[in-house]
């Protein structure tokens, strides 16, 4: 590579960094914010924080693959670019956690690392997904991150769905409503997930709609997609759960049920992925 | 929002980003990237591996008295030396004179995270010189 060339390639990795940055702010905004983030980094055990950070991974290359801000076309490269978005994560959350002051030099290095890891997991999402939003425009021939097949299409999904879910997971609002709601609100609200998951996706018209496949008729296109997209963002919803806290003790019905209701913002974030990303 | 129409549009001049380059750059900072997550996944195991026990241990000392208004002010500090997180956990001083009470004050810690401390006080109307402090812990629930 040519000295100039050089230049050039960092200067376009430094103005990547400051939107990975960014995203990071934009996306981990809410829950830098959310005090049960800080309890529950401290108070959930090591080896679910150590899990939610491992699985965090391999999801964070595969959105690299899809969607991450430079064009990918390797696997090398996606694993930097993955790795880059959790440096950017950790970095910008021990910033703002500091000066919020919810970690200082009095905190416990047990208190301060939970806090910090926990909110990497979103920054480094917001960062990766920043890093293709953000991007003003890509080159033409990245065939890797263009039109995933049906497996890209779920790992979207999911990655929505963990989005949005981990938006709303720390609160305790999904466990109370779960116990206010009736079994009819629930099943209502489980049908209501769906239609909306299935009418963003396929009716809206939003832009980055996927083109109906040829002889794809309404129902193949449900039950391949939507439902099969629903029932992995409940399994996404109920994982969140079990990793916060939020399940132990409960019976299998209220697990479930909490899962419906925190599924409601989690299937939205499904389909929005598959038309933003 | 970019889309898929935005995404086919004519690469920029200048875009110095050629196939499969990941600048050396990129990979350094990949690698402190790596060693964060190495070094966060490591410290979690050796936390896991070396307290099996998930029970806080609390304990609570008084840290000044002074006087502080009318009154009195003892202020506290709990500290937790174990891998457990005590939730409402109470805290309560008392001024005694042999088995008497003379005061008691109660506060309550929302959260004491593991191996922290966490600190506050107690607001007395008569001189805690003149009796006997004590302060002790009441229960706790887990988070």
């Amino acid at each position: 590579m040519k000295a100039s060339d050089r230049h050039g390639a960092d200067r376009h990795f430094f103005v990547g960094l400051a939107r990975a940055f960014a995203g990071a702010l934009i996306f981990a905004m809410p829950l830098l914010m959310t005090m049960e983030m800080w309890q529950i980094g401290f108070y959930m055990g090591d080896v679910k924080l150590a899990l939610l950070a491992l699985v965090s991974f391999p999801l964070l290359v595969g959105l690299s693959r899809y969607s991450g801000f430079e064009p990918t076309y390797s696997l090398g490269d996606d694993v930097a670019d993955a790795l880059v978005a959790i440096f950017v994560g950790a970095v910008m959350a021990t910033g703002v956690l500091w000066l919020f002051e919810v970690v200082g030099p009095e905190t416990s290095p047990r208190e301060a690392v939970g806090k910090i890891a926990l909110q990497t997991v979103p920054a480094a999402i917001g960062a990766t997904l920043a890093r293709g939003q953000l991007h003003g425009a890509r080159p033409e021939s990245t065939e890797p991150d263009q039109e995933p097949g049906f497996a890209g299409e779920l790992f979207l999904m999911g990655v929505g769905a963990l989005f949005l879910g981990l938006n709303v997971a720390p609160t305790e609002e999904p466990i109370l409503l779960s116990y206010m709601m009736g079994p009819w609100h629930q099943i209502a609200l489980a049908a209501a997930s769906i239609l909306l998951m299935h009418g963003f996706v396929y009716a809206v018209e939003f832009p980055g709609q996927p083109r109906p496949m040829e002889g794809a008729t309404f129902l193949s296109l449900l039950l391949r997609y939507t439902i099969t997209g629903y029932v992995l963002v409940l399994g996404i919803c109920i994982y969140l759960l079990w990793t916060f806290g939020r399940t132990s003790g409960l019976a299998l019905e209220e697990i479930i049920s909490a899962g419906i209701v925190l599924g409601f913002p989690a299937s939205i974030g499904a389909a929005a992925a598959r038309l933003i990303l | 929002m970019a889309n898929r129409a935005a995404k086919k549009q004519e690469p920029r001049k200048g875009e110095a980003h050629p196939r499969g380059s990941t600048t050396p750059l990129e990979w350094a900072i990949a690698a402190l990237g790596a060693m964060l997550l190495a070094a966060l996944l490591l410290y979690l195991a050796y936390f896991a591996v070396s307290y099996r026990e998930t029970a806080p241990a609390a304990s609570v000392e008084a840290l000044s008295v002074a006087p502080a208004g009318a009154g009195y002010l003892v202020r506290y500090r709990v500290v937790n030396e174990a891998n457990g997180t005590a939730a409402g956990l109470q805290v309560i001083g008392q001024l005694r004179r042999g088995d008497e009470t003379i005061e008691e004050r109660e506060a309550v810690i929302d959260y004491l995270p593991p191996f922290s401390a966490r600190e506050g006080g107690f607001y007395f109307s008569q001189d805690p010189g003149s009796y006997e402090l004590v302060l002790s812990l009441g229960g706790y629930s887990e988070p």
